[in-house]
């Protein structure tokens, strides 16, 4: 009969015998029967599923069974079966945390359902916020503070002291910088463990196939509708998950689109929800209509909620299902959003197979350009001394005559005929009321014939007979 | 509960911060009432075909070698250490496969070979690794 070598472990199960004599034409009648005679070998011999386990070797002579035939490897009356213990292993993962790292995420790992697996996650994943705003901020902040390992932001502005009751990532001496450049300082001063990539840069139908390539997971923080679509067809068309979440006034809304689930379904997206933009002008947005502080703060923690989930598959995505919450009422609903047919990206008839430009698709634009301002102040001094400008007035002549400052007067409604009238090679300062048709003015005068040297006269002639008011008083 | 002798765990840090890859070996012993006892260890040649920085292996020569002489002293083998370079003291996904119950398996993991962590296991009947606790003694 075929002899069998037992390590030391397991002699508990053999009455400390070191070998024992078993019958079997193969390898697989030898393990069988001595599991039936040693019956606590048998976990040891078999996995779950019938197999040899992996922490087994088995030897006949000197050839390990695998380089055989594995369990159909045939047995002599003479040969000598050794079982041994294999030993081995190591540090195979591919992400890897330092100490002081599993100190810091230590109350996520602790998490039975969250755990180190899905810390490893957020470390290797690479997240696309595009807008570090009133809704980036508190998402940026939670994604940096929970350790994804690589975030990207995607903003053009600079901030601005009239963002500081929301934009919560930024203070007082970041007034003035780009947001990009103040989120990535203020994001590594919360995680050095992670990588911080600033664009700063206007998401566009130039760049977004581009930017979004580089990540794996986009969250939409933008407040308008040409740069919602934009960043809806780019993550269509390149098969990644959009976190979206928007805000007005004391409502929000938070859902994840395009994204696949363990069942290998795509959910829908922004074109499911919204087939057509809003006629322009209807829905204003937060520099228009106004935003209660706190209300992107919720949302965008929300959304940041909803990023980490969908790195880390623990739960369930808000995909398919649109979340709003009133601030006012307390109140929370949650729509259910199913793919349509129609949707020119991924319907039954897709038509899109490339970016387009999305605001002559919204009839909006993307961005509220601000463009160059002058004060009252500066404006008298540079007069005061004999700087050479042109001086224009958009008003109707009626209101010219009752009070001016002397500027040449091209109404508003005439400016773009008149256009030949305005000079190109010096500063041209252009006057109304309250200042808002001369910027109407300077905008349609930059996007006609691209001027690069009008000033908006800041609060119009309103300011300049306030300013003059007040130099009477204080003599 | 695995006991290790302070003097004896830092033999074993400066032996395994000595090696430029990831190292291994057996823990020999006897059992105590609470647990088992370190009463020494014995490093071994790591045989692994694939990445050294990262694998480690034990050929069953090696380990028919240690049983050997385990009977020889009246040892018993507690089970296994190795290191994990740049990675935290616990077991990965091969550990788990190649974990033999019963067995202690002490990971030491070095941050750039420095020593950082070290912590113990033992595959449960569920093939799930439960933490050991590691006590020092004089």
């Amino acid at each position: 009969m075929p002899k069998i070598y037992i390590p030391t472990p397991l002699r508990k199960f053999t009455g400390n015998l070191s070998q024992v004599e078993i019958q079997g034409a193969t390898i697989a009648e030898v393990l069988n029967n001595l599991s039936t005679d040693f019956p606590g070998l048998k976990n040891y011999l078999f996995s779950a599923d019938g197999k040899i386990p992996s922490f087994i070797n088995i030897f006949v002579g000197e050839d390990d069974i695998r380089n055989l035939n594995s369990e159909k490897t045939l047995v002599e009356k003479e040969s000598v079966i050794s079982i041994v213990p294999a030993i081995a292993g190591g540090s195979v993962d591919d992400v890897s945390f330092s100490k002081n790292e599993l100190a810091r995420y230590h109350r996520h790992i602790i998490i039975p359902e969250f755990g180190l697996e899905a810390q490893k996650k957020l470390k290797k994943s690479k997240v696309l916020v595009i807008g570090s705003g009133g809704l980036g901020s508190p998402l940026l902040l939670y994604l940096a503070a929970a350790g994804v390992g690589h975030i990207g932001i995607v903003d053009f502005d600079i901030v601005e002291d009239s963002n500081l009751h929301r934009q919560v990532l930024f203070g007082v001496s970041d007034l003035g910088k780009p947001k990009v450049e103040a989120a990535k300082e203020r994001l590594e001063s919360i995680n050095p463990y992670i990588q911080i990539k600033a664009h700063n840069t206007q998401f566009t139908s130039q760049n977004a196939m581009e930017l979004v390539a580089e990540y794996d997971v986009i969250a939409d923080g933008t407040d308008n509708f040409p740069t919602r679509y934009l960043v809806n067809d780019a993550c269509v068309l390149s098969g990644k998950t959009n976190v979206y979440a928007s805000i007005f006034q004391f409502e929000g809304q938070v859902t994840v689109f395009n994204y696949v689930s363990k069942a290998g379904e795509r959910g829908p997206n922004y074109r499911d929800l919204y087939d057509a933009p809003p006629p322009a002008g209807l829905i204003p947005n937060c520099a228009e209509g106004g935003v209660l502080g706190v209300l992107p703060g919720i949302i965008g923690s929300l959304q940041a909620l909803e990023v980490i989930k969908v790195i880390t598959d623990v739960g369930e995505p808000l995909s398919g299902k649109l979340y709003t919450f009133d601030a006012l009422s307390f109140q929370s609903r949650t729509f259910a959003i199913k793919r349509r047919d129609t949707n020119p990206l991924n319907g039954k008839n897709p038509s899109l197979f490339e970016l387009i430009d999305y605001e002559q698709f919204c009839g909006m634009k993307a961005v509220d350009r601000k463009g160059k301002e002058i004060k009252v102040e500066d404006f008298l001094l540079a007069k005061a001394n004999g700087e050479d400008f042109q001086l224009i007035d958009v008003r109707e002549p009626e209101e010219h005559l009752e009070k001016n400052m002397g500027g040449e007067l091209i109404p508003l409604g005439t400016i773009m005929d008149h256009a030949i009238k305005i000079e190109t090679d010096k500063k041209v300062v252009i006057y109304c009321r309250s200042g808002k048709r001369s910027s109407s003015a300077i905008q349609q005068l930059e996007d006609k014939f691209g001027f690069t040297n009008l000033y908006n006269f800041k609060g119009g002639i309103l300011e300049f007979v306030d300013f003059e008011n007040s130099k009477l008083t204080e003599k | 509960m695995i006991r290790i002798p302070f003097k004896l765990n830092q033999d074993l840090i400066a032996e395994i911060r000595s090696k430029t890859e990831e190292s291994c070996g057996f823990l020999l012993g006897k059992s105590f009432e609470n647990g088992q006892k370190v009463d020494s260890f014995m490093p071994i040649k790591n045989s692994s075909e694939g990445d050294k920085s990262k694998l480690f292996t034990i050929s069953a020569q090696d380990y028919l070698n240690a049983e050997q002489y385990v009977d020889q002293q009246g040892l018993i083998l507690i089970g296994v250490y190795h290191t994990h370079i740049n990675q935290p003291a616990m077991p990965s996904e091969l550990d788990i496969e190649f974990a033999f119950p019963d067995f202690y398996y002490i990971i030491y993991s070095l941050v750039n070979f420095a020593f950082s962590e070290v912590r113990c296991w033992r595959i449960d009947s569920q093939r799930e690794f439960r933490e050991e606790k590691i006590e020092y003694s004089l």
